[in-house]
């Protein structure tokens, strides 16, 4: 046998690592770090709210929009979804990150605690707006990990 | 409810002795006459000639930095300052008075030590960074040109010192000690036209680590030591730029990464007890360094499997790049399998100085059909497969590697492995004063254009066994 059986060695090294790093479902409540769907468990406060953000709220439409933080961007880094609709922030990477509110305590925030690889967190936005957003660890709102939501 | 899918690591897998081969970073200074007359000052490319004071003009690095103009130069006075400083002006130099005595400090509460984003051609130099939650010093976002120079980066949360994608630079007679991903790391750039030379990295998960980097990317007469793995050029999907290929790793010392009570990302723990390991790199060289004392291999090729990947191999990489990964669109994504398996392939081990391997001095494991590497010329004692100077020869036919190294670092990497120490809670023996750049309070500014500077490759030897008993 000139090499292994790709397919073997693919299955005993993913029962090998698995294995070895196991899996963590740990759930520590926060507000935005919800699992899709999330309408019923989002939260009911209002998004910032910053200045361009609708004073009128939508109901939760069902609809989900993903954005993946890779290492070390989001992407898509500026997207547009309709009002009621549940963002899903997903760490795609190998580092850290966290999704930082241009508003300080907006309840859509998510820390770095909160947003290890492979952890998500989601928020159902219902009033339209501009929602600016950052990875502090990796950026600022103009450089580096910026994202913008424009929620209609 | 939120979730969570711990990543796997890789297949994983270092010190030096500096040899005093190669220093010429001397960038070209042009000598102009002040207004005032009469007096000369000296000035670099890319410098304005004005000199920014602190304490004395600000009070903080960070103003001195809002208040500079391109070409500036920021001369800090000894002292602890408890800044996370962000750069975003072009050209600018800051430079510590004193390595030892300037002291940047984050109280485990800061992010970032001097981070530099989107800017090109800032130079950092002569100062430490310590105690910060992330990173020492970090050059990111789309940067050409970036230097750092007598930096010391001590027990920060994330790396030590840090470059992403950024290219055209040097990291030089620099430390890097006690984080928990890599001491030193240049990731997501291609070509990186950049050079890592004289660097001590201990006590860290990986000592240096470089995803998707490489393309006139030197590593050269730096020592790695004490980590949990010494030198880990590697590839993923995760970051731009992918493969990992064409680094050039000479005249390392490269010693005793078996270390479990440092700070240690997944990565860091899977690697663990390798010198150098290449996990999924391509047409790397690997020549002429001093690697011993490792529990598993001196020098491993071997294949990376990706977990959840977000994309497929990209066939052909991408031939200029510093732009960040871009997530598979629906169909692809689809196709994606849960493991996805990045060859080590093209590189060339040859002429190293390899003993003290727990599994085996050279280790090759092979995954995918058409896995070249080539080995030849090295001094060691044990390899897997036994004969692979014979097996994976330099020039001539390849023969059959076979699959024991593969199945070999497929059962040790599934051995549990000592656990991350917090780096804020880690016990290690920092370092003492480390070496001041000449004349820091007088050397021109030299912005970081015009690199790197070239490298003798020729001139390296493989260095000389250290003195471990006078080391302690």
């Amino acid at each position: 046998m000139r090499h292994l059986s790709r397919c073997l060695l693919a299955v005993a090294l993913a029962g090998t690592l698995l294995g070895a790093c196991g899996s963590d479902d740990g759930d520590d409540g926060a507000a935005t770090t919800t699992e899709a769907p999330a309408a019923s468990t989002a939260p009911t406060t209002t998004e910032g709210p910053p200045p361009t953000t609708s004073p009128v709220a939508a109901e939760p439409n069902g609809e989900t929009f993903t954005v993946k933080a890779v290492d070390n961007s989001f992407v898509p880094e500026e997207a547009s979804v309709a009002a009621g609709t549940e963002v899903v922030w997903e760490n795609r990477g190998r580092n850290d990150h966290n999704v930082i509110a241009e508003v300080d305590d907006a309840p859509w925030t998510i820390e770095a605690d909160d947003f290890a690889p492979g952890e998500s967190g989601s928020y159902t936005f219902t009033r339209a707006g501009t929602y600016r957003y950052y990875c502090s660890i990796h950026g600022t709102l103009t450089a580096g990990m910026p994202g913008v939501l424009i929620v209609e | 409810m939120r979730t969570r899918t711990v990543r796997l690591a890789g297949l994983a897998m270092a010190l030096l002795f500096v040899t005093a081969a190669c220093s010429s970073d001397d960038d070209a200074t042009t000598t102009t006459t002040a207004p005032s007359g009469g007096e000369t000052t000296t000035t670099a490319a890319g410098s304005s000639g004005t000199t920014i004071n602190v304490p004395d003009d600000h009070a903080t690095i960070q103003e001195a930095v809002n208040a500079a103009a391109e070409g500036d130069l920021i001369l800090v006075a000894p002292g602890t300052y408890n800044e996370a400083v962000d750069v975003t002006t072009n050209d600018l130099v800051i430079r510590g008075l004193d390595r030892n005595e300037v002291i940047l400090d984050g109280e485990f509460e800061l992010e970032n030590g001097i981070r530099i984003i989107g800017a090109d051609g800032v130079a950092v130099e002569n100062m430490t960074a310590k105690n910060y939650t992330r990173n020492g010093f970090f050059w990111t976002s789309d940067v050409e040109g970036f230097r750092g120079s007598y930096l010391t980066a001590i027990r920060n949360g994330d790396y030590g010192i840090y470059t992403f994608g950024a290219r055209d630079g040097v990291l030089e007679h620099s430390y890097g000690g006690g984080s928990p991903d890599a001491g030193f790391y240049i990731g997501q750039c291609y070509p990186c036209n950049a050079v890592i030379n004289g660097v001590v990295s201990e006590y860290n998960g990986l000592g240096y680590s470089g995803t998707n980097a490489g393309g006139n990317l030197l590593i050269v007469n730096s020592t790695f030591r004490f980590n949990r793995a010494g030198i880990v050029p590697n590839s993923g999907s995760y970051e731009g730029c992918a493969p990992e290929r064409e680094s050039t790793l000479i005249g390392n010392l490269v010693y005793d990464n078996n270390n479990g009570e440092t700070p240690a990302i997944g990565p860091a723990l899977t690697a663990m007890y390798n010198g150098i390991i290449v996990p999924g790199g391509r047409d790397n060289l690997i020549e002429r360094n001093l690697v011993f004392d490792h529990e598993i291999a001196g020098i491993a090729l071997v294949p990376f499997p990706e977990d959840n990947p977000i994309n497929v191999i990209p066939d052909p990489p991408d031939e200029d790049c510093l732009a960040d990964a871009i997530p598979a669109e629906p169909d692809v994504e689809a196709t994606l399998e849960a493991l996805m398996f990045w060859p080590a392939t093209g590189n060339t081990v040859r002429g190293n100085v390899v003993s003290g391997s727990g599994i085996a001095d050279i280790l090759l494991a092979y995954v995918n059909e058409g896995e070249v590497n080539m080995v030849c010329d090295n001094t060691f004692e044990t390899s897997m497969p036994e004969d692979v100077e014979t097996v994976a020869p330099c020039e001539g036919e390849q023969g059959d590697v076979g699959g024991e190294g593969a199945f070999k670092m497929l059962e040790l990497t599934g051995q549990e492995r000592p656990e991350s120490v917090p780096y804020d809670e880690a016990v290690w023996p920092e370092p003492g004063p480390q070496e001041n750049m000449p004349d820091a309070a007088t050397a021109p500014a030299r912005p970081a254009r015009g690199l790197p500077y070239e490298v003798d490759l020729d001139a390296i030897t493989v260095p000389e066994m250290p003195d471990l008993d006078a080391e302690g």
